[in-house]
C-alpha cells in the first residue's frame, strides 16, 4: 500500500491533467459539433460528407451522425485516440521511469516483494485510468443532459465507458511493454507509433469491411454505431478484449517476477 | 567458536552473453565483520552486489544472506539490510526529508531520530530538493537512507565517491560505530585506503574472478617489502634478477631503483650491501601497491 500511495501521489498531476483535458474537451465539443451538424443538415456540404469514406473509417454512419449520440460517438472515437495514448504511455512509463531516473536500485531493494511492487504499479495505472474514464463518462453525461434531448442512456453509457475499456487495455499493453523494454528512453515515440498504427488498422478494416483485420486493433472493439445497432458490445470482440487484457497482465507479471532489472549507467 | 556467516556466495556466476560478468565467486562474510570488496572499475563488484540484492538473477551458483536465498527471499532479507547503490539517484522532485520518510515507510519503521542524527553528522540539509543536490550530497542521502533503519547488515557500493575528506572521516566513524553495535558491513570500493582503514578482511576481484581473499593484516604482512635505493653508480637491471622481485622501476640514470620484494630478507640485504649506496629505504608497501601487484 505504501508504494501504491507513493505512485498515486507521484502521478497525480499526470492523471488529473489527462482527466481534466478529456472531460473538458468532450463537455465543450459535443454541443458545438451537434449544433454544426444540425445547421449543416440541409446543405450540400452535409451530402458530400455523407458519401465520404472518412465516416466509414471511424465506424459511424451518416444517419447515425445526425443524432446527439451519433455525434458523441463520433467525438469519442477521436478521444479514444488520445486516451489510448494516455493509457499506453502511463503503462510504459511507470516502469521505464525507474530506469531513466536511475531509481531501480532504490525501490527494488526495499522489503517489498516484486509481486507487491508489480501490483502497486499496475494498480496505480489502472486506478488512474479508471478516474479518467469515470470523469469522461460523467462530463459526457452532463453535456448531453444539458444540451441535447432524447438520449438513450443505456447506449450512451456503453459508448461512454468504451473509452475506459479501451484505455485499460492500452494501459495493460503499456505495462507489458514497459516491463519488457524498461530501458526505452523515448516512450512517447513508441506510444505515438503504436497508437497511430492501431488506429490506421481500424480505419482500414472499416473501409474494406474486413472483420479479420479489425481484431488486430483494440480501437475496432468499440464501434459506436455497432453498439447502437446491437444494444451491447459485440461478443467476439469482448472475448478478444478479455483474452488480450488477461494475457497482457499475466505476461507482464510473469516477466516482472523473473526479470533482471536494468540500470542506466 | 566460529562466527555466524551472514553472506555466503557459492560458485556465483553471472554472464551477459559476450559481456563478462562474474565467474564462480565463492566466499563468505562473518557476522560483525567489515568486509572489503576490492577491484577496479568493471571487475564485477556491482554485478556481484546486484545479484546479492536480488536485482539480477545468477546464471549459475547461488548466494544467501542471513541463511536466506538471495533470489527467492530478497524482500525478507531486505528487512534487515541497508543498501547504498553506486549510482545514487533518487526521485528528483522530492525533498530529502520526503525521500527519507518514504524509505522509513517502506521499512515500516519510525526512523526520525536516527535520520536527524545522521543528517546532522553528515551535514545534510533535509529540506533541500533532491534535484538541487550535488553528487556528494546525493551520496549522503544514500548513506542516511541505508543506515537510518539500523539494519543488521549494510551493503555499500563505492560509498565515498563524491564525499569530501571531512565528510569521509565522519562517514568512517559512523560505520565503525555501527559495526561496534554488531552491524556487519560489506563495502565495495576501488579506494584501497578506505578498505585499509575500515575492513577486517577483503576479497580481491579481477575480471569477474576472485583472485584472493585475505585479512587486511595478512595482506599487508604478506611478506612484500617495498625497497627504494639510490646508488652512486649505475645499477644494471640484471643485478636484481632475483626470484620474488616485482614492479621494478628505475630512473633514467639507472642510479635510483625501487621494487617490491617477497622473499628471504637476508638475501636482499646481502645484495643491497654490494652496492655503493647513497640511500636505502625498506618499508611496508601500501595496499595500493600490493593491489597493483595482484593486477600485474
Amino acid at each position: 500500500m505504501t508504494i501504491f500511495k507513493f505512485e498515486m501521489k507521484r502521478h497525480l498531476k499526470y492523471i488529473l491533467g489527462w482527466t481534466i483535458a478529456l472531460a473538458v474537451c468532450i463537455f465543450l465539443m459535443t454541443p458545438v459539433y451537434y449544433s454544426f451538424m444540425e445547421a449543416a443538415e440541409s446543405t450540400p456540404l452535409y451530402d458530400t460528407l455523407g458519401k465520404n469514406d472518412f465516416f466509414k473509417s471511424v465506424g459511424i454512419s451518416m444517419g447515425y451522425l445526425t443524432t446527439p449520440l451519433g455525434i458523441y460517438s463520433f467525438l469519442t472515437s477521436f478521444f479514444m485516440l488520445a486516451s489510448g495514448i494516455y493509457g499506453l504511455h502511463f503503462g510504459i512509463t511507470i516502469h521505464t521511469k525507474e530506469f531513466s531516473g536511475k531509481t531501480s536500485e532504490y525501490l527494488y531493494t526495499k522489503p517489498h516483494t516484486r509481486k507487491e511492487i508489480f501490483l502497486a504499479k499496475a494498480g496505480t495505472v489502472f486506478a488512474g485510468v479508471l478516474i479518467t474514464g469515470i470523469a469522461y463518462a460523467a462530463a459526457s453525461a452532463m453535456t448531453l443532459f444539458l444540451f441535447c434531448s432524447k438520449i438513450p442512456w443505456g447506449e450512451f453509457f456503453l459508448i461512454s465507458l468504451s473509452l475506459l475499456w479501451l484505455t485499460l487495455l492500452m494501459a495493460a499493453m503499456g505495462l507489458l511493454l514497459g516491463i519488457i523494454f524498461s530501458n526505452n528512453r523515448n516512450p512517447l515515440l513508441t506510444v505515438g507509433l503504436i497508437v497511430f498504427v492501431e488506429y490506421c488498422i481500424t480505419s482500414f478494416s472499416n473501409v474494406i469491411v474486413s472483420r479479420a483485420i479489425s481484431y488486430l486493433s483494440p480501437f475496432s472493439f468499440f464501434s459506436g454505431a455497432r453498439i447502437a445497432q446491437n444494444g451491447f458490445y459485440e461478443t467476439d470482440y469482448m472475448i478478444c478484449y478479455l483474452v488480450l487484457f488477461v494475457l497482457f497482465v499475466l505476461i507482464s507479471y510473469q516477466h516482472f517476477i523473473k526479470k533482471d532489472f536494468r540500470f542506466r549507467a | 567458536m566460529m562466527s555466524k556467516q551472514i553472506i555466503v556466495l557459492n560458485k556465483l556466476t553471472k554472464s551477459y552473453g559476450k559481456y563478462r560478468g562474474i565467474t564462480n565467486l565463492s566466499f563468505s562474510v562473518n557476522e560483525g565483520e567489515i568486509f572489503g570488496f576490492i577491484g577496479p572499475n568493471g571487475a564485477g563488484k556491482s554485478t556481484t552486489i546486484r545479484t546479492l540484492m536480488g536485482l539480477i538473477r545468477p546464471t549459475d551458483g547461488n548466494a544467501s544472506i542471513f541463511g536466506l536465498d538471495c533470489q527467492t527471499k530478497a524482500s525478507e532479507i531486505a528487512k534487515d539490510l541497508g543498501y547504498l547503490p553506486s549510482e545514487d539517484s533518487y526521485y528528483e522532485s522530492m525533498k530529502v526529508r520526503e525521500l527519507l520518510q518514504y524509505t522509513a515507510d517502506l521499512y515500516g519503521k519510525d526512523c526520525t531520530l536516527k535520520m536527524n542524527e545522521l543528517a546532522q553528522r553528515l551535514n545534510l540539509d533535509l529540506n533541500r530538493r533532491i534535484s538541487d543536490l550535488s553528487l556528494g550530497n546525493r551520496k549522503k542521502v544514500g548513506i542516511v537512507s541505508a543506515l537510518m533503519t539500523s539494519p543488521k547488515l549494510v551493503i555499500m557500493d563505492e560509498p565515498t565517491s563524491g564525499l569530501d575528506p571531512l565528510i569521509q572521516q565522519a562517514f568512517y566513524e559512523i560505520l565503525k560505530e555501527e559495526n561496534s553495535r554488531g552491524t556487519t558491513i560489506f563495502l565495495s570500493s576501488h579506494v584501497l585506503g578506505e578498505v585499509q582503514k575500515l575492513c577486517d578482511r577483503a576479497a580481491i576481484l579481477k575480471e569477474g574472478k576472485l583472485i584472493s581473499i585475505q585479512s587486511i593484516k595478512e595482506l599487508r604482512e604478506s611478506g612484500y617489502k617495498k625497497v627504494s635505493l639510490t646508488s652512486r653508480e649505475k645499477i644494471s637491471h640484471e643485478f636484481f634478477n632475483l626470484p620474488g622481485i616485482a614492479n621494478y622501476t628505475e630512473n633514467a640514470a639507472k642510479t635510483t631503483v625501487s621494487f617490491m620484494y617477497n622473499g628471504n630478507i637476508k638475501v636482499i640485504i646481502d645484495k643491497i650491501q654490494q652496492l655503493p649506496l647513497e640511500d636505502v629505504l625498506l618499508e611496508e608497501p601500501s595496499l595500493e601497491e600490493i593491489f597493483l601487484h595482484y593486477y600485474e
